[in-house]
Parts: C-alpha cells; sequence; structure tokens
C-alpha cells in the first residue's frame, strides 16, 4: 500500500487513539489502571508513580510513536529518496498531531467554560478535562514531540 | 489480495474492540480479558509466551550486527527470562486463580521465590535499558548512517549483515 506521508500520519493517529482504547483506557478515572504503577517501587514517589502509571496506561500509544517511524522509513524505502521528503514527512507528522490535539482540547475547553453551571461538570466535564490535559502534555508533548524526535534522532545518526 | 487483507483487518479489528469493553453502552459486556481469559488460561498463556518469544527474537535479531549470534541469543534469551518470570511472580501473587493449571510454573516461581517483586522488577527495568542500549544505540553508534552507502535495501535490517562467529 502506497501512503503518502498525510496517510501516514492519519493511519498513525486513528490507530495511537485506537490502541489507548483498546487496552481499556476510557475517559473515564475510574478505567485509569494502576496494577503496573507500582512496579519496582517501594514507597510512594510521586515521579516514579506517575511515570509508571501514564506509561502503562499510554502503552499502546507509546508503541504506536515508534512504530510511526518504521511506518515512515517503508515508505521513504520505497520512493528511494530518504533525505528530500523525510523531514517534510516529520515536520507534517508534527503539526497534523498538534492541529488535532489542539483543536479538541479547545472544544473541550470551551465546552468546560461555557458549561461550568451545569450539573454534569464533576461526573462528565471535569474527567474529560483531565484526560484531556493528559492527552495534550504528557502525551503529545512528551511522547509525540520529545520521544518522537529521539527516535527520528537516533534512526537518522 | 486485497479482499483477504480486508477480512483479515475485519476480524481483527472486532477482537481488538472485544478485548476490553469500555465506553458508556458497553462496559458491562463480557470482553477477552476479563471473562474469556480466565476461563481459558492454557490459551492465554500460551498467546503471553508466543508474544516474549517474539519480542526476543527481534532484540536477538537486532544486537547480531555487532554481537554474534552465540552471545546474542542467549543475552536476549535472559532478558526475556527475567521479564517472563516476574510476570509470572507478579500473577502468583496478584491473581493467583490465573496460574491453577499452570503447575509447569511451579519450579520457576519457586526458585525465585526469594527474590522480592521490587527486585524482579529493577532486574527487568535494568534489563531492558542495557538491552535498548545493545540493540539500538551501539548499532547507531558502530555503523552511523553517513558512511553506509545509500542502498534501496533500507538502513536498518540487521539481514543483510553477515552473521559472524
Amino acid at each position: 500500500m502506497d501512503l503518502s506521508g498525510i496517510e501516514t500520519t492519519t493511519t498513525f493517529l486513528l490507530l495511537h487513539y485506537s490502541t489507548f482504547f483498546a487496552f481499556g483506557g476510557s475517559n473515564a478515572i475510574s478505567s485509569v489502571d494502576l496494577s503496573n504503577a507500582y512496579n519496582g517501587v517501594n514507597s510512594y514517589n510521586i515521579l516514579a508513580v506517575g511515570i509508571l502509571t501514564f506509561v502503562s496506561n499510554w502503552a499502546g500509544p507509546i508503541w504506536w510513536v515508534s512504530a510511526a517511524r518504521l511506518l515512515f522509513q517503508e515508505r521513504w524505502r520505497r520512493r528511494r529518496d530518504a533525505k528530500g521528503s523525510g523531514s517534510d514527512d516529520r515536520t507534517n507528522h508534527i503539526a497534523l498531531l498538534t492541529l488535532f490535539v489542539s483543536t479538541s482540547l479547545l472544544a473541550v475547553m470551551v465546552a468546560c467554560s461555557m458549561l461550568r453551571t451545569h450539573l454534569f461538570i464533576w461526573t462528565v466535564f471535569s474527567p474529560k478535562f483531565l484526560f484531556s490535559m493528559a492527552w495534550s502534555l504528557a502525551d503529545h508533548l512528551v511522547v509525540n514531540v520529545a520521544f518522537g524526535s529521539l527516535i527520528s534522532w537516533v534512526d537518522s545518526m | 489480495m486485497s479482499g483477504g487483507y480486508a477480512i483479515a483487518l475485519a476480524a481483527l479489528s472486532k477482537i481488538a474492540r472485544r478485548w476490553n469493553q469500555t465506553g458508556q453502552k458497553f462496559a458491562g459486556e463480557p470482553d477477552i480479558a476479563t471473562s474469556f481469559f480466565p476461563e481459558h488460561t492454557t490459551i492465554m498463556w500460551i498467546l503471553i509466551i508466543v508474544t516474549y518469544l517474539d519480542v526476543c527474537q527481534r532484540i536477538c535479531r537486532r544486537m547480531i550486527p555487532w554481537l554474534s549470534l552465540q552471545f546474542a541469543a542467549p543475552l536476549s534469551t535472559l532478558l526475556i527470562l527475567i521479564a517472563f518470570t516476574f510476570k509470572l511472580a507478579f500473577t502468583s501473587a496478584d491473581a493467583p486463580e490465573l496460574l491453577r493449571d499452570m503447575k509447569l510454573f511451579n519450579p520457576l516461581l519457586n526458585a525465585v521465590q526469594k527474590f522480592s517483586l521490587v527486585a524482579q522488577a529493577r532486574a527487568v527495568f535494568i534489563g531492558i535499558a542495557l538491552g535498548l542500549t545493545a540493540a539500538v544505540i551501539v548499532p547507531k553508534l558502530k555503523w552511523p548512517q553517513s558512511h553506509r552507502k545509500q542502498s534501496a535495501q533500507g538502513t536498518k535490517a540487521p539481514l543483510p549483515f553477515p552473521i559472524t562467529h
């Protein structure tokens, strides 16, 4: 299948979110899985437990970040010009992901602000807002942008 | 051929959606992880072992360019063994009913009884860090992209390199 750069990014985006929900994640705070949060941690250490909780719940999406690199490599190998379109693909990838996550974050923020006196503000809107924080700050900035750039830097070494 | 792909994709996506039921409408429905696997623990452990072996052979293949096979295979097997043992120990502590039909693993469990789960988890983390260095960082340092001639075969597959003894 000959995918363009944008199509590869879209494939990654769809599967990035799908694997989160396939592994048991949802928009309810009660579905946050803590079974792997204390692996190797003796007592409560907010940094270690926080990182392990995030990584164990976002394990599928994090795997997809490195799998996306493999998808791009296959595309460049098929096109036989690794350097020319490589940086374009990479820039478009980050841009599209940022667009997606910032649009959804904007929508959630507008909804929470306008419906701040709604009955469901604590049961529905604030869990969604917390998950949007996790998706935009931790998943997008740390995993997609920072970790993804680290992968592409190591790969291009 | 594309029809076969479509059918396989449809089947896989159905399985993926049924693995863990979440969502407002289907949250309480029976799913694979909580109703099929506790019933058929043998199938579950077979799938787990196949997954770990797949990861093992991928790590081993990545280390082969700079380590010969006779060093890469035992090292990757050791890492996977440590990780799998930790999984067994954690399951026997967390959900022992999943191990009730698997007497096969009892010798392994008894052998690591004296190590705490925390120590085992740390051993796994250290092993993964070392494996990452050996499988990804060292090959990149030894064969940087700029010195390798541009080939159409791809730039990271270890198979074109000869297996040295």
